[in-house]
């Protein structure tokens, strides 16, 4: 067989093949089959989307409260310390440290036993 | 088209009454090309739901409505292509793969029948059918749009999104394979089974 007759054979079973196929149009169930499918797959994009407006709503709503309170004037002189209680508060170790020292010298200059209290 | 571009953008805009007539416009044009493109007569209408429900599903992302008809032939093809892959292992039984012997018993039991016009395109569905199974999923796609369904290289462009000469190479190499496969169905040798990595 030459090479254009097989091309053409091939070309004839495909257009035979065309004509041989029947129509398919489905049925009387295709369309409300195809509704109840759209409305099955809806039902779980539009929970999760419901679920995600909840989520984004509270956290706005909390953002917002925690803004009131850390901005609020009542908070800043009550809860928060100044500049200069915090920098006392931060020496005060310090200077337990050095009345403690006091205490290893005159037990030293005593010959005494040397306590840490 | 079959349609007007106004029922497209009532659909994309979520008007449920058109996208019902889409469906009604296009359902046998679509069922027809999908019994062609999977040979399973039994599992067309599964797919043209799917292809339907993905349409439902994506009209949003639908550019303009003049590119409605390709899109269309692709989520039928990318359909097509997920249930040939999907089902490609599954045991299917026809004539050709038959033994000699098996044949010859299917014959005397067909004898008594009047080989009338269903049977003789019976057979050429048969043929084709089992012609095309012996090439990739994407040969088999390609040439059925081209040759049985008659789309324009044009057309093709749109729903492939591959240029003209890229399109005219794929559809040359699936024609060889194919032409090979039918060689071999007439000499009576089989061919070799097409591989997953055969795309063009």
């Amino acid at each position: 067989m030459t090479f254009d007759s097989r091309e053409q054979k091939l070309d004839e079973l495909l257009q035979s093949y065309r004509a041989a196929c029947p129509d398919v149009d489905g049925g009387t169930n295709f369309m409300p089959r195809l509704w109840q499918k759209i409305e099955s797959r809806q039902t779980v994009p539009f929970r999760m989307r419901r679920f995600a407006q909840a989520i984004v709503s509270v956290t706005a709503v909390l953002c917002m409260g925690m803004s009131v309170l850390l901005f609020s004037p009542l908070m800043q002189n009550s809860a928060l310390p100044s500049y200069v209680e915090a920098l006392d508060s931060m020496h005060q170790p310090e200077v337990m440290a050095y009345a403690d020292m006091d205490e290893v010298d005159s037990g030293l200059s005593t010959g005494g036993e040397i306590t840490w209290q | 088209m079959l349609i007007d571009f106004s029922l497209i953008q009532r659909a994309k805009e979520g008007d449920d009454a058109a996208y019902n007539e889409i469906v009604q416009a296009y359902r046998k044009r679509i069922l027809g090309t999908i019994s062609r493109l999977i040979g399973r007569p039994e599992d067309v209408e599964d797919v043209g739901q799917e292809v339907f429900l993905r349409l439902y599903f994506s009209l949003g992302q639908l550019r303009a409505p003049e590119v409605f008809e390709p899109w269309l032939y692709r989520l039928t093809v990318n359909a097509a292509y997920d249930y040939i892959r999907r089902n490609k292992r599954r045991p299917e039984s026809r004539m050709s793969d038959l033994s000699e012997l098996q044949v010859q018993a299917a014959d005397a039991n067909a004898g008594s029948r009047v080989r009338d016009d269903e049977v003789k395109k019976g057979e050429i569905r048969e043929f084709v059918q089992t012609l095309l199974g012996k090439v990739s999923p994407e040969d088999r796609i390609l040439l059925t749009l081209k040759e049985v369904e008659g789309l324009s290289l044009k057309d093709l462009e749109r729903v492939y999104h591959i240029n003209e000469n890229a399109l005219k190479v794929r559809l040359f190499r699936a024609r060889q394979r194919v032409l090979k496969a039918f060689d071999s169905s007439q000499s009576g040798l089989e061919p070799p089974p097409a591989k997953d990595d055969q795309n063009v």
